[in-house]
């Protein structure tokens, strides 16, 4: 038999999930080049972005009176989930409180209450610690508020960022003053970003059950609250072109309303953005929006509604984490307590029982990647 | 002038292996691989095309693959049609490792797109199943670690190994 031609064997390992090929690096030094090549980790990237060969959900404990623990769950298919297996978080304090800033590409990017920030790959146990970067209080400026995080991949330069904002009051007023500043993996470094942000006044949305941010082809995006003359106005979406470094502003199609008790949260699935509202919390009322053509806000369209008693419990809140490879389920975290498979056509659901989950969590998926293998300077769980 | 028109022979043509076999085979079928029907096309039809990388129990696998594949000549195929293609497909991979290895560089070579997916997603399937030693035996990979190397690898990435 003659040797395998290296295209072959490339597409042959790009078929493979992330366990075997970190163990495969070790048959031969050919094969330990292959695996590292940065056209390989890019390839097996695409490929299991693709088909979902290889996903899991990191589960994070989220009862503050229990250790911060994070679990690993495989569902390489809809309807087969494994159990939660207890994984190693990098950070200095390996139980204690942690914030899941974002996600893509099989990495997740997680803070401490230090503001310590890594990049982690939990599916091949490697991992990239941020440097410190000092905030700078503007002239006039006494106060400023926790800064907001967000993670993101530029494709453009393959760089994965992340994104620091920071925003200054004075006591008693609302944010006037913003503080921008990027960090590039390839650069290991912080810089500041010259665009201004797009609102003299505003705050960022946070919202404790889901991530703040949202990163889409290169882009990252925030739900923003303008205030002017002191009236909140209704949020917005902010983008942020990672390749131009430029802000722009989209409308969203839902008005919020802070009497109503909206709340609003991104997410990405599939290539488009998501925004999934929960109007009137005591009644679960819950919509999911997606843009279907990237940047034009006529393009909202209403993915589904889930109003009250179409599922068969109550809910205050509820996130979408999956949509089925049909297309026609989306797998659905409620109040951090559950997952179920919601059927958007037959607008039916079905519980979904994962042994060794925590009580309360928050979840975010991961595509199986071997993006920080080789490079960077990582360091290894 | 396309030599499929004047030919009387036409429909059918004449691979030959690396090890001298020849086989004949319906143009139509051969058709599935693209360095094939791009030889016919360039007027290959009339001589015989010679297989330089295949040798002849290879090639006769293959021509076995070119007929269950060549286009139906009644138009659209059926599902019943396929999901038979399908299980026939999965028999016909489930060979010993060596003539696996052989089909799949066959399917390489002459670009046969269903049977290069075919094979190697049973190539991946039995190298998920396998361990390092296992690997390099099935390949025939030399281990070009010295011991020290292979061992500071492995400690590395212990966990990859439980």
């Amino acid at each position: 038999m003659s040797k395998l031609p290296t295209e072959l064997l490339d597409d042959i390992l790009s078929l493979l999930p992330t366990k075997p090929l970190v163990r495969f690096q070790c048959v031969s030094k050919r094969w330990y080049a292959l695996i590292n090549g940065a056209k390989f980790i890019k390839k097996h990237l695409a490929r299991s972005i693709h088909i979902s060969q290889e996903r899991i959900l990191v589960v994070k404990e989220r009862d503050f009176d229990r250790p911060q623990s994070y679990f690993s769950v495989p569902f390489p298919e809809d309807d087969r989930f494994g159990s939660a297996v207890k994984i190693h978080q990098p950070l200095p304090d390996p139980e204690g409180c942690t914030k899941i800033v974002g996600y893509c590409n099989g990495l997740v990017c997680i803070q401490d209450l230090e503001e310590e920030i890594v990049i982690w790959n939990p599916l091949i146990r490697k991992y990239k610690k941020l440097p410190f970067e000092p905030i700078q209080k503007p002239s006039g400026f006494n106060e400023y508020c926790l800064p907001q995080f967000a993670f993101g991949h530029d494709p453009i330069n393959d760089d994965y960022m992340v994104f620091r904002v920071v925003e200054f009051y004075k006591t008693n007023e609302v944010p006037s003053a913003f503080e921008v500043k990027a960090y590039s993996l390839r650069a290991h470094s912080w810089r500041r970003v010259e665009d201004e942000w797009p609102y003299e006044k505003s705050y960022i949305c946070s919202n404790p059950e889901a991530l703040s941010s949202a990163s889409l082809n290169g882009i990252l995006h925030w739900l923003v609250t303008p205030v002017t003359d002191g009236v909140h106005l209704s949020q917005t979406l902010v983008g942020f072109d990672l390749a131009t470094e430029k802000f722009r502003v989209y409308t969203l199609p839902v008005q919020s309303d802070c009497n109503a008790m909206t709340r609003m949260a991104l997410e990405v699935w599939g290539g488009r953005i998501l925004l999934c509202v929960c109007k009137d919390v005591s009644m679960g009322f819950n919509e999911v929006w997606v843009m279907k053509e990237y940047g034009v806000a006529s393009s909202w369209t209403r993915l589904y509604t889930i109003v009250h008693g179409e599922v068969p419990w109550n809910f205050n809140h509820c996130k979408p984490l999956v949509i089925s490879k049909d297309g026609n389920k989306v797998l659905m975290e409620h109040d951090s307590k559950h997952l179920f498979w919601y059927d958007i056509r037959k607008k039916s659901s079905r519980r979904v029982k994962i042994q060794g989950m925590p009580g309360l969590f928050q979840t975010v998926t991961c595509v199986g990647s071997l993006v920080l293998l080789h490079g960077y300077n990582c360091d290894s769980i | 002038m396309s030599s499929t028109l004047c030919c009387s022979f036409a429909k059918n043509v004449t691979l030959r292996s690396s090890d001298g076999q020849t086989f004949e085979v319906e143009e139509a079928a051969a058709q599935v691989s693209q360095t094939i029907k791009r030889m016919i096309e360039d007027g290959c039809t009339g001589s015989v095309i010679p297989v330089p990388n295949l040798t002849g129990p290879v090639l006769a696998l293959v021509i076995e693959y070119f007929k269950k594949h060549s286009p139906p000549s009644d138009g659209c195929p059926t599902a019943l049609l396929e999901m038979e293609i399908k299980d026939w497909d999965a028999k016909f991979v489930a060979v010993d490792n060596d003539t696996l290895l052989d089909l799949t560089l066959a399917a390489h070579y002459l670009e046969i797109q269903g049977l290069l997916d075919l094979t190697c997603h049973r190539v991946a399937d039995i190298l998920n199943d396998n361990s390092v030693e296992k690997i390099r035996e099935i390949f025939h990979i030399k281990n070009d670690f010295t011991p020290e190397e292979e061992a500071e690898e492995r400690s590395k990435i212990q966990w990859a190994f439980e």
